[in-house]
């Protein structure tokens, strides 16, 4: 009887969401092999307050938090934006050291491959990067992107996004030989108007040591806004997005809108591709956080604001599969588009592509439809391509997704996600996935982790897969006008 | 020690000048008393003898001032205190330090003298004036006496051969007058000191005077010894000034002696007694009721359960000495202030009572003195044409129709207390209260003054210190002393009381002192003069 | 009257209250203000004020705050500005309507802060120190004696022209006179006349000062001794030292911030100053 009953509301809780337990509880953790229906449940290692965000959070700033896994997964860097910079031993739950950066925020951190030495980028007035001991945070040294990029005034203290006017790592990734990628962009006037405001980026490779062993421009600074790069594991080609000029650019670095393969030796161009805009919908090319490469350096996956995605072979710089998968599609007479957002290959071969919700185009030519009129059937949306460039599954599951992390061996696969309704109010956290598990996307998941706040784009998975962090920031609920939620790192095995 | 000769002094921008042909000498250890009307240029030529007009550039000065044997022009200002030490009327506006002490050592200070010099000479100059016991006491918490005696500390302290004094106790009440004057008798006849005293109440600078100056119109038009000055009043008279009672007596009887004091007279016989007047007492007007009241709420109340009544007819004198709480009293009549606990009963319909204050100048803000007239019947919402009429009837009334256009601040300090009266009485009070009118006046004005007002209004009450101006102006003294009332009565009755009077500090005056040796309730000397025989 | 505060060295006072002053001009943290406002009631309870001085300075004080934060929480028009509380929605009257905004109230508290903690150090100081040791004191820190002399004597007497100022009062309420009863202009003529016999009184009292020192041998600028020992303790220096110490720091911290700020000078190995500045000051 008494165990009729327990498997009655073992399944009542299961089919309802699943609660994370908090703690040490023996037992109910995520076991490889379960599958077929059975529940998994994240357990909850640690939760790190980051401090009191409740100004920024007020002012409609989602408080950035950057985390990293080190390559044994047993340590964990954070880097907040309020300049704190954390090492954490996840499973003694230890803070190993701590770190105040002062005038700046933590914005990007990787370790070596050996894991010894922790890089840290910041976004200040000078923009440094910091190779720091692993375990004793001790500087080793410091580069300053502020240098090349210029600098600019302080931020007021009462202003919010101010410290975004400042120069800072974008992206920061090690190589195999230890060596360090680095994308520094200074961006700096009015950000209300974009098309006023002047940029600095550039791309370096630095040694482990600190020396710089190539910059692009080799000439100087870009005057354009360097989206995002990426590299093979083992540095043989960086993909660079080239974006929105600035102000005063005469001589643009490559295209707005184009993609630029980097020799990882040498930072030598070997080959670029410009994308054409998607005209009528779109007068220009615009990227987010999309382009990423394989382990091999040959093939690079990007997408695009207009919703396409794409896969390059590198060593040509052309495109081998375009996917409309969130390309516009006409609606009531209006256009309605889902942009390409964030790509990821996976060391198993696997692409994976998201696209946002759905959105009109060029929207501030057609002002009075500044909704859309009704779904983007791929709004939403997380494709997985695989090598033969077809898509291998979907997963849709109401959520907006941000970012992908995957494991060594491509098995695991984390992403953050929000969804926001009128009445329900929003669901904030991360799903992971077990790509390897037979089935559909929804069969892959293998649980959602959520939060009281909001997440962001931030999170990271350990390298074998077996831990996962997640940042969730507060926001004020618009229904209640409360802070909700907290600025922490959540901890899951 | 002083010798003047032919002084002219002229004011810059003034039409005549203030001083014309002035010679006299002032002999060592000599007490010389300058006396003269109101403007006779007395305390400019004060000013000449102590510096401060030779150092300044706002008058054209002839003639020569020496003072020992060196002239004026060729001393600095240190030099001129080290020789003569100056005191002026108001003590309150001569004292800059916080404490006795540093106020002693002001002047010392200026003269860079060491610090042990300094103190030892505090200890002589506080001792002399009998204010050793007062030497870290705040300046401010001192009484008008005793902050005068601390002007003169300062003074001695400088260690000056002669004092030059302007009306140093007119604005004291006889008790601190009192006190400055035997300090000065104590320094001419123990240290020979030099002193020329400028003052107008002769009857108590008399008795320590050797000599007498008398100025008129910026001229010396006698210089005399006591004595002389004694024998004939007549310059005096003729001058308006304040004379000693009992040689104005004894002139009027057309006897040789001058007694200065009750006790240096010779006893005349009486040949009547004073007829008691005992008027007819008029229907109560202002009734005060178990008034409680006091200066702060957390102290002791000055006035406790105070009971008194004002009939129609009377005209009282409310005597007592500072602190006593005459001026409270005039303001709680007035309903200034509002009693604590019981109540004061006036007459409707307002205006009930007109107060004048104290300082007269400061009732005085307007740019005429028909305007200051004009102002109460203005805000009582008067009719133009009858605010008129009233305005130049007050004017009449009290004699200052002629300065109706002038300026009040521009008038003499006579002028000045009648416009201040004449502004309250344009608002036709049926009483009126005047808080201490007698102070820095001569006799002449306040006789002038009271005598148009006694006729006028149904109560008139006013405060002094001033037993003389009492006896002369009321039939019915009220004596307050620290907030309760001693006596009321006749002035027969309360004048009499010598004990009562001392508690209240009053100090009698020599003819009072004297009538009482006689035997007879005679408190003027007109009245006395009825009932002695020559 | 003796209470710590009146004590103290006059010159430890006037180093306090410039001190204060200090802060109370480069310091806009809240919570440094607060601290500053809390110190400026340690001193003014210190000087053991009567019961009439706390009602004055608390009566004051509230008003003060009420009135600032209040005006600032209405009309706040920086941003970021987060509305707490509603008092008319939008359109009505205004177009933006009327809201009391967080951001408001907190400058409202910061500016009231300031003007608390330096009031509340002036009352302490003016409440526990008499013009004489006032003059002493700015003797001893070598201002020049007719100077010195001037400012508190014209303080020494101000009492006594408030005195005279309200028997004028007194004497125009006894000639009938009301404000506006007949009308503005009449009320204005009125009010300014009132001064007059003030400004005559403080005209003749200077002149009779003047003479008064004049006769005691005072000349300008001449040599002068001095019958007080101005002497200073090892503690009261020690205590003078540190509170200019703490001052220059401030400053020198504010200064290079402020360079910073403006992009004139910045070194990068002072950014943990220019972050502290930024918390705390």
């Amino acid at each position: 009887m008494r165990f009729v009953l327990m498997m009655v509301v073992w399944s009542l809780v299961a089919a309802a969401e699943w609660p994370a337990i908090d703690g040490d509880v023996s037992g109910a953790v995520r076991r490889e092999g379960v599958h077929d229906g059975g529940a998994v449940v994240p357990q909850v290692l640690h939760r790190i307050p980051l401090g009191d965000v409740s100004f920024y959070a007020r002012g409609g700033l989602p408080a950035d938090a950057f985390v990293r896994f080190s390559p044994d997964g047993r340590l964990l860097a954070i880097g907040t934006l309020l300049g704190r910079m954390m090492m954490v031993d996840v499973y003694s739950r230890k803070t190993i050291w701590e770190r105040q950066i002062a005038e700046g925020m933590v914005k990007k951190i990787d370790f070596s491959p050996d894991g010894r030495t922790v890089y840290y980028g910041e976004q200040s007035v000078d923009g440094f990067v910091f190779a720091a001991d692993t375990r004793t945070g001790e500087t080793r040294w410091r580069f300053r992107l502020a240098d090349d990029l210029e600098s600019s005034a302080p931020p007021a203290k009462e202003d919010l996004f101010g410290v975004f006017t400042l120069p800072g790592v974008y992206h920061l990734m090690t190589v195999e030989n230890g060596d360090l990628l680095v994308l520094g962009i200074h961006a700096w006037g009015d950000f209300s108007n974009y098309r006023t405001m002047r940029r600095l980026s550039r791309v370096y490779r630095l040694s482990p040591e600190g020396e710089v062993r190539w910059r692009w421009p080799a000439a100087g600074a870009a005057p354009q806004s360097l989206v995002h790069l990426h590299a093979d594991p083992a540095g043989r080609r960086v993909a660079v997005l080239a974006g929105t000029p600035a102000a005063d650019a005469h001589e643009l670095a490559a295209p707005n809108g184009s993609i630029v393969i980097l020799d990882g030796a040498t930072g030598e161009e070997t080959g670029r591709h410009a994308f054409e805009p998607l005209r009528p919908f779109f007068e220009t090319v615009g990227f987010w956080q999309s382009v990423a490469v394989d382990a091999k350096g040959e093939r690079a996956a990007v997408g695009l604001h207009d919703g396409r995605s794409f896969l390059l072979s590198l060593p040509e710089a052309k495109v081998e599969h375009t996917f409309s998968f969130g390309a516009p599609i006409m609606i009531s007479g209006v256009p309605v588009s889902a942009r390409s957002t964030y790509t990821t290959i996976a060391p198993d071969g696997m692409t994976y592509f998201q696209t946002a919700a759905a959105s009109v185009p060029n929207a501030d030519s057609m002002e009075h439809v500044v909704r859309p009129p009704g779904p983007h059937p791929n709004a939403n949306t997380i494709n997985v391509v695989g090598p033969d460039g077809k898509v291998a599954w979907r997963f849709r599951g109401g959520h907006t997704y941000q970012n992908f992390w995957t494991s060594a061996d491509g098995r695991w696969m984390l992403t953050c996600a929000q969804k926001e309704e009128e009445n329900l109010g929003v669901e904030a956290g991360a799903m992971l996935f077990d790509t390897h598990r037979p089935g559909g996307g929804s069969a892959k998941l293998v649980y959602m982790y959520r939060v009281e706040g909001m997440v962001f784009f931030h999170a990271d998975l350990a390298r074998d897969g077996s831990a996962v962090a997640i940042v969730e920031c507060p926001y004020v609920d618009p229904r209640t006008r409360q802070l909700t939620g907290s600025y922490q790192v959540h901890v899951l095995r | 020690m002083i010798r003047v000769d032919k002084l002219h002094l002229q004011y810059v921008g003034a039409e005549a000048p203030t001083l014309t042909d002035i010679s006299f000498t002032v002999a060592r250890g000599e007490l010389v008393v300058i006396c003269g009307p109101t403007g006779c240029g007395k305390s400019t030529l004060l000013n000449c003898l102590n510096g401060t007009l030779h150092h300044e550039s706002s008058a054209r000065i002839q003639g020569t001032v020496e003072l020992a044997g060196r002239a004026m022009e060729s001393l600095s200002v240190p030099e001129v205190c080290r020789l003569a030490g100056a005191v002026f009327q108001n003590p309150g506006s001569q004292l800059t330090a916080s404490t006795a002490e540093l106020e002693v050592a002001f002047g010392m200070e200026n003269q860079n003298l060491e610090r042990a010099t300094m103190r030892e000479r505090i200890d002589t100059a506080l001792a002399a004036t009998g204010l050793s016991d007062c030497r870290h006491q705040r300046t401010e918490t001192l009484s008008g006496g005793q902050q005068q005696r601390l002007v003169m500390a300062c003074v001695l302290a400088l260690q000056p051969r002669m004092l030059l004094l302007d009306e140093p106790i007119s604005q004291l009440d006889p008790q601190g007058a009192g006190e400055i004057l035997r300090l000065l008798d104590e320094l001419k006849s123990q240290g020979g000191m030099t002193i020329v005293l400028v003052e107008h109440r002769l009857e108590d600078v008399l008795p320590i005077a050797d000599r007498v100056l008398l100025m008129e119109e910026g001229r010396l038009v006698a210089t005399m010894t006591r004595e002389a000055l004694l024998a004939d009043l007549s310059p005096l008279r003729r001058l308006g000034l304040n004379l000693p009672h009992l040689p104005d007596l004894f002139e009027r009887l057309g006897r040789v002696e001058r007694p200065l004091t009750a006790e240096a007279a010779p006893m005349l016989r009486v040949q009547r007694e004073v007829p008691a007047v005992v008027g007819e007492r008029g229907a109560v007007l202002i009734e005060v009721r178990e008034v409680t009241y006091g200066y702060s709420r957390r102290g002791a109340a000055l006035f406790e359960g105070l009971s008194l009544s004002l009939r129609r007819g009377d005209r009282v004198a409310l005597l007592g000495s500072n602190g006593a709480g005459k001026s409270t009293l005039l303001h709680l009549l007035a309903g200034a202030l509002r009693p604590w606990k019981g109540s004061v009963e006036r007459p409707d319909p307002a205006p009930g009572c007109g107060l004048v204050l104290q300082n007269p100048d400061l009732m005085l803000f307007c740019e005429s003195v028909r305007e200051e007239v004009a102002f109460a019947p203005h805000h009582a919402g008067v009719p133009a044409g009858k605010a008129g009429e009233l305005v130049e009837r007050t004017l009449a009334r009290l004699g200052i129709a002629e300065l109706g256009d002038r300026a009040p601040f521009a008038l003499s300090r006579g002028q000045r207390l009648r416009t201040a009266v004449a502004s309250v009485v344009s608002r036709e009070p049926a009483f009126l209260l005047l808080d201490e009118p007698t102070t820095g006046q001569d006799r002449e004005q306040i006789d002038r003054l009271m005598e148009g007002l006694e006729a006028a209004y149904d109560v008139v009450l006013f405060a002094t210190h001033d037993v003389d101006t009492a006896a002369r102006h009321a039939n019915r003294i009220l004596l307050l002393h620290q907030g309760r009332v001693l006596a009321d009565g006749a002035p027969h009755e309360v004048l009499d009381n010598a004990e009562l009077l001392a508690r209240a500090a009053v100090r009698q005056t020599s003819l009072q002192q004297y009538a009482r040796r006689l035997g007879v309730r005679a408190f003027t000397v007109e009245a006395l003069q009825e009932v002695v025989r020559p | 009257m003796s209470s710590p505060m009146h004590r103290m060295d006059v010159r430890l006072k006037m180093t306090i209250g410039f001190a204060m002053s200090m802060v109370a001009i480069l310091v806009d943290s809240l919570l440094m203000l607060g601290a500053g406002a809390v110190i400026g009631a340690l001193l003014f309870a210190a000087c053991r004020p009567t019961r009439g001085q706390s009602r004055l300075v608390i009566f004051s004080f509230t008003l003060l705050v009420w009135g600032m934060i209040f005006s600032q929480a209405l009309f706040y028009q920086n941003f970021p500005r987060h509305a707490i509380l509603s008092l008319l929605p939008p359109n009505v009257l205004m177009p933006e309507g009327l809201q009391v905004y967080a951001e408001g109230i907190r400058h409202g508290l910061v500016q009231s802060l300031r003007l608390i903690m330096l009031g509340l150090t002036g009352y302490a100081i003016c409440f526990s120190t008499e013009p004489g040791h006032f003059l002493q004191g700015l003797l001893a820190i070598r201002v020049p004696f007719g100077l010195a002399f001037m400012a508190v004597t014209a303080i020494r007497f101000l009492p006594i022209f408030a005195t005279e100022y309200q028997a004028v009062r007194l004497a125009m309420r006894l000639k009938g006179y009301r404000p506006l009863r007949r009308g503005v202009r009449d009320t204005i003529r009125t009010e300014i006349s009132s001064l007059r016999p003030v400004l005559l009184g403080a005209i003749r009292r200077a002149q009779e000062i003047a003479l008064s020192i004049q006769t005691r041998g005072f000349v300008l600028g001449a040599p002068r001794s001095s019958l007080v020992e101005r002497r200073f303790g090892a503690g009261q220096w020690l205590t003078v030292m540190m509170v200019a110490l703490l001052i220059g720091a401030l400053l020198v911290c504010k200064l290079l911030f402020l360079l910073y700020q403006y992009q004139l000078f910045y070194v990068p190995a002072l950014r943990p100053l220019y972050a502290f500045v930024r918390a705390w000051l």
